[in-house]
């Protein structure tokens, strides 16, 4: 059986033809700037421990211990290991999109890391009730309290991205600085600089939170001067720098007078591969804290600069590995001092005045803490007139505490009221999340809406280094799907989910469920990135142009000693057959590989009969002439190119073969040539003076059929066949093609899998075939003496 | 036919085996390999100082230890100064390997021989160029600057009168070196040698110099006092004549100091 897809070539009216080029330029723009999925959407970008990295739409897990993401591409959300994440950053606003708070709302940190927006409805000596905007009523330990804060505070949110519409500049020097996309800062490669002006005022809060692969190597400069790039990133102004020396982080800060250094974090452990930090930078005063997600205090300086310089700008260079900057939040900070651990309870008031004495109660009618002083006198202090309570550390309770063991997998989450917790996310059956907060009694539900970010704990804590891929569990070969901007490790699964699914089942390493592919998702599954390279055959002397010799040999395969040949198809497809005939119809062809037995011209690229006998090359010089048509054969140019076991070759017009000979138009004469001599024939369809015809022609094809979603798998040797997956089964992906029929392709030979609904472009373009036919050149003589218009052709253009 | 003497055979044995390896080597190989002789890179020739990569590192580790050397010999260092200072003397060293290895990646490939590149290539070297010339851990070194927000104003003050009195041994030491360079030529009695070096010692050591330089400071002090020798020093007419010519030749290396 064999369908061709053939290009309906009949001549269309002159306004037909100008509707359909309309209608197809709209189609174009359309398929061009519509991201795949709009109703999708790709608020959210997820990081997952084993490497993966998309974007996505947060939703509700059907499952405790997972968090939901509908992906991009795919027909249901996959539910995702808690412990697996490594980031979920909401693709946020430029600034401040939440409400500002109330000013009765209060920030309460505590000692586990956790940290709770609301307002305070009492206190005692167990227990502090916190009524928050977004989980509801909250009773914490009050022996875990570290801080009360409240929104004077907390600043004005200045900037959270990265976000389209950035101006970010990247550049190897001053000379090379361009504008680039912010969606280029989650992969920077190494020498790479990028900058952009932040605003920075003289006392900002900047969250930071940078992945990378491999070896981290980077510099920073906070609060820098311009946008520009020297060639020594030394010779930068900055406020502040982050550095990592031999994988040891560090805050630098340097001045006219001089330095101070402090050694933030080592980042030796290779199972660490994220850090999230909380920089508070205060360039008047020369003053930098920074702190761990949970509100650790990792360091700290200060140098006091006798000019002090107040620079807007933030840069990153990267020497390493890979780097990605995922998330980087501007606030005001107006606070004074960084909050470090105090010996005695300690109270800021908005006057700047500082007061020792600790929490005794709450009075919520009045808005009003009631202190105690060290001599034993009570005060009342209104909420208003309130900056900050520092409570001194209780003795025995361990900055971190986990209700047990397996806590401390649960990840961390921040919210739009700022409140950031550790919580176990619950299996829901409603529209909202579920959450069971550490430390708090009760489950908590809240609008996926209402979260700002989710950051995981695992590889951070001493001893929990243990990070797993996940590809232990999996049974089926382990690969990577690639799309736009996602790249997710698992493997291929069966499976299938109604209307607008396909065949083609994800199973993500990390996920707990599989997910189809929808009919509009395009992109790749990669098996083995290197194969090409190491499946190349190897007794083939190196040409100039590899891409011509591994089409042209096409790979010698075993099936070539046996006596059967080889069928490379127009579409990329390449299969192993016999060719029983060839007449003007076309190729007659018997394969194990297919149902279909035949062929026509327009659908074979070229067909290997036997192995060539001796090593052959061919250079680009006489690639060139093999590929260049004189003038005067322009509408009679050769159709087939025959190669023969010893390497000799000749071009024209093929006319038939058998199973004794070949007969071949050779400049209006009839050769007959043994087949046993030829080694290859290439059909000739491409002639770079019709391109523009053909172009015409293509762009015409989706009006009359538009391709269904197909997967061109490339196996080893760089062979390839398309068709539409129906089923995987046993490691088997089957499918039906329109050139062969049913095909079955044995998932251990495949290198990559190629899918999507435009196929048959894409594969083309990452198959280059060289044999496409050009016109010899003008004579010098006729370009010197005649060169105008185009001459029509005469015996002397003739053969050069 | 004469008989070859036995003493010749191996040697012309010697010579055709000699004859037959290279006829048996390529043109090419014959090319490149003499390129590679005599066209070293320019970072080997300029940055390395002829010396292997490996090499060159742990030259420089070896600087790091013995600035902090120089200041533990001074000051009671607390283990938390000593670390932070390590710290700042690894931060140079990783500073200057990230300059060197991304100059290193631009001139790639450079020889001295193609002088065009070489003098598009001189611009981006020359920078790191001083900055072996000048030493890694100078004045403008991290560790240097970290000294002063590391060391307590006691241990800052004695590490200062230290290194000062070093400098100043160092100076007065050049400076003898120079008067004994000089009566070599010109035979000078031990009150002149006393007094020629008081004149030196009093014009002081330059505020900036080349380390490389150092030991010529003394040639251009003498160049620079001319005229008080002729007063101070004592020498007589054919001395001061013979003194004028020798510190013709010392001219010139001025512009490497500053007073």
């Amino acid at each position: 059986m064999v369908v061709a897809h053939r290009v309906s070539r009949t001549a269309l009216h002159p306004s037909s033809l100008i509707h359909s080029w309309l209608v197809c330029l709209a189609w174009l723009v359309a398929f061009a700037t519509t991201p795949l999925n709009q109703s999708i959407g790709q608020d959210w970008r997820v990081r997952l421990d084993d490497g993966s990295i998309a974007p996505g739409q947060l939703v509700p897990s059907v499952n405790d211990d997972t968090i939901a993401i509908q992906m991009v591409g795919f027909k249901s959300p996959f539910q995702f290991d808690a412990s697996a994440i490594v980031s979920l950053s909401r693709q946020g606003s430029k600034t401040d999109a939440p409400a500002e708070q109330p000013q009765s709302m209060l920030h309460f940190e505590m000692a586990d890391g956790n940290c709770f927006t609301g307002k305070l409805m009492s206190v005692d000596a167990e227990k502090l009730r916190i009524e928050s905007s977004v989980l509801g009523r909250l009773d914490v330990d009050r022996s875990k309290l570290r801080s009360i804060s409240t929104n004077n505070n907390l600043g004005k949110r200045l900037y959270n991205g990265p976000s389209t519409g950035d101006r970010w500049f990247a550049g190897k020097s001053s000379e090379t600085t361009s504008q680039i996309e912010s969606a280029s800062l989650s992969a920077l490669e190494a020498g790479i600089t990028v900058a952009t002006n932040l605003e920075l005022p003289e006392q900002s809060h900047i969250t930071l939170e940078l992945t990378w692969s491999g070896t981290p190597n980077f510099v920073i400069l906070l609060g820098t001067t311009k946008t520009t790039f020297p060639n020594r990133i030394e010779e930068a102004k900055a406020s502040a720098r982050l550095e990592v020396w031999n994988s040891k982080l560090v805050l630098v800060r340097e001045t006219d007078m001089s330095s101070e250094i402090v050694s933030l974090l080592n980042l030796s452990n290779p199972s660490v591969k994220q850090i999230r930090l909380d920089i508070h930078l205060d360039q008047r005063n020369g003053e930098i804290a920074v702190m761990n997600e949970i509100g650790r205090l990792l360091g700290k300086l200060k140098q006091q600069a006798k000019k002090p310089q107040v620079g807007k700008c933030f840069q990153i260079s990267n020497y390493g590995d890979p780097l990605s900057l995922d998330h980087l939040q501007v606030r005001q900070w107006s606070e004074s001092l960084v909050r470090t651990e105090v010996e005695k309870d300690t109270v800021l008031l908005m006057d700047g005045k500082t007061l020792l004495a600790s929490l005794e109660g709450w009075d919520a009618a009045g808005e009003k803490f009631v202190m105690k002083s060290p001599n034993g006198d009570q005060t009342s202090i209104m909420q208003s007139d309130l900056r900050q309570i520092l409570l001194s550390r209780l003795a025995g309770v361990p900055i971190r505490v986990t209700q047990n063991q397996q806590a401390s997998d649960f990840p961390f989450v921040v919210l739009s009221d700022q409140s950031r917790f550790q919580a176990k996310f619950l299996a829901s059956s409603i529209d909202r999340l579920r959450l069971e907060v550490v430390g708090v009694p009760g489950n908590y539900e809240i609008a996926c809406s209402q979260i700002e970010n989710v950051f995981g704990t695992r590889g951070k804590t001493d001893g929990d280094t243990k990070v797993t891929s996940g590809d232990e569990q999996l049974l089926g070969k382990v690969g990577i799907l690639k799309m736009v901007e996602t790249e997710l490790r698992g493997r291929l699964s069966f499976g299938g989910e109604g209307k607008g699914a396909t065949a083609l089942v994800w199973q993500p390493s990390r996920s707990r469920n599989a997910s189809s592919l929808n009919e509009n998702a395009h992109g790749s599954i990669v098996f083995r990135e290197a194969s090409a390279k190491a499946q190349e055959p190897k007794d083939v002397t190196p040409v100039t142009k590899p891409n011509e010799k591994k089409l042209l040999l096409g790979g010698k395969k075993k099936a070539d000693n046996s006596g059967s040949g080889q069928l490379a198809f127009e579409n990329g497809d390449v299969i192993d057959g016999t060719i029983v005939q060839i007449d003007e119809q076309g190729v007659t062809f018997e394969s194990m590989q297919t149902t279909s037995k035949f062929a026509s011209h327009e659908q074979i690229q070229s067909i290997s009969l036997a192995p060539l006998s001796s090593k052959t090359a061919l250079s680009s010089d006489l690639m060139k002439r093999l590929t260049t048509v004189p003038r005067i054969q322009k509408d009679h140019a050769p159709t087939h190119l025959l190669i023969s076991i010893s390497g000799d070759y000749v071009r024209g017009r093929l006319q038939s073969l058998n199973q004794d000979e070949v007969e071949m138009d050779v400049r209006n004469n009839t050769s007959k040539i043994p087949r046993a001599s030829i080694s290859k024939i290439f059909w000739l369809h491409h002639r770079d003076w019709q391109q523009s015809e053909v172009a015409k022609s293509e762009v015409t094809q989706p009006m009359q059929a538009t391709e269904e979603f197909s997967v061109h798998v490339v196996r080893k040797n760089d062979r390839g066949i398309t068709f539409q997956p129906r089923s995987l089964v046993a490691g088997k992906l089957s499918g039906v093609s329109s050139l062969f029929g049913e095909c079955m392709v044995d998932l251990e030979e495949a290198d990559r899998i190629y899918f999507g609904t435009d196929l048959s472009k894409h594969v083309k373009s990452i198959r280059q075939y060289p044999w496409t036919l050009s016109l010899a050149r003008y004579p010098l003589d006729f370009l010197e003496n005649e060169g105008k218009g185009q001459p029509t052709g005469s015996p002397n253009d003739a053969d050069r | 036919m004469t008989p070859l003497r036995p003493s010749l055979a191996p040697q012309i044995v010697c010579l055709l085996l000699a004859w037959l390896g290279i006829s048996s080597m390529t043109s090419t190989t014959l090319f490149a390999q003499i390129a590679r002789r005599e066209q070293p890179g320019m970072f080997q020739q300029y940055i390395l100082r002829q010396k292997t990569e490996k090499a060159f590192r742990e030259e420089v580790v070896s600087c790091s230890h013995d600035v902090i050397e120089r200041v533990k010999l001074v000051c009671q260092l607390d283990p938390a100064q000593l670390e932070n200072l390590q710290l700042a003397a690894e931060g140079d060293v990783v500073r200057f390997y990230r300059e060197f290895e991304r100059i290193k990646t631009e001139v790639k490939g450079i020889t001295t021989n193609d002088v065009q590149a070489w003098q598009k290539a001189w611009p981006i070297i020359s920078p790191l160029y001083q900055r072996v010339q000048q030493g890694i851990f100078d004045d403008s070194s991290l560790c240097h600057s970290v000294l002063n927000s590391t060391l307590n104003p006691d241990q800052l003050k004695q590490f200062q009168t230290a290194e000062a009195k070093r400098l100043d041994y160092a100076f007065r030491a050049n400076c003898k070196a120079a008067i004994a360079e000089l009566s070599r030529e010109i035979p000078l009695t031990g009150e002149q040698r006393e007094k020629l070096l008081s004149i030196m010692i009093s014009v002081g050591k330059p505020k900036k110099s080349h380390p490389q330089l150092e030991g010529t400071v003394g040639m251009v002090i003498l160049g620079k006092v001319g005229k008080r020798i002729e007063e101070e020093a004592g020498l007589d007419k054919k001395q001061l004549d013979h003194l004028v010519k020798l510190l013709e030749r010392a001219r010139g290396g001025e512009g490497n100091f500053e007073w």
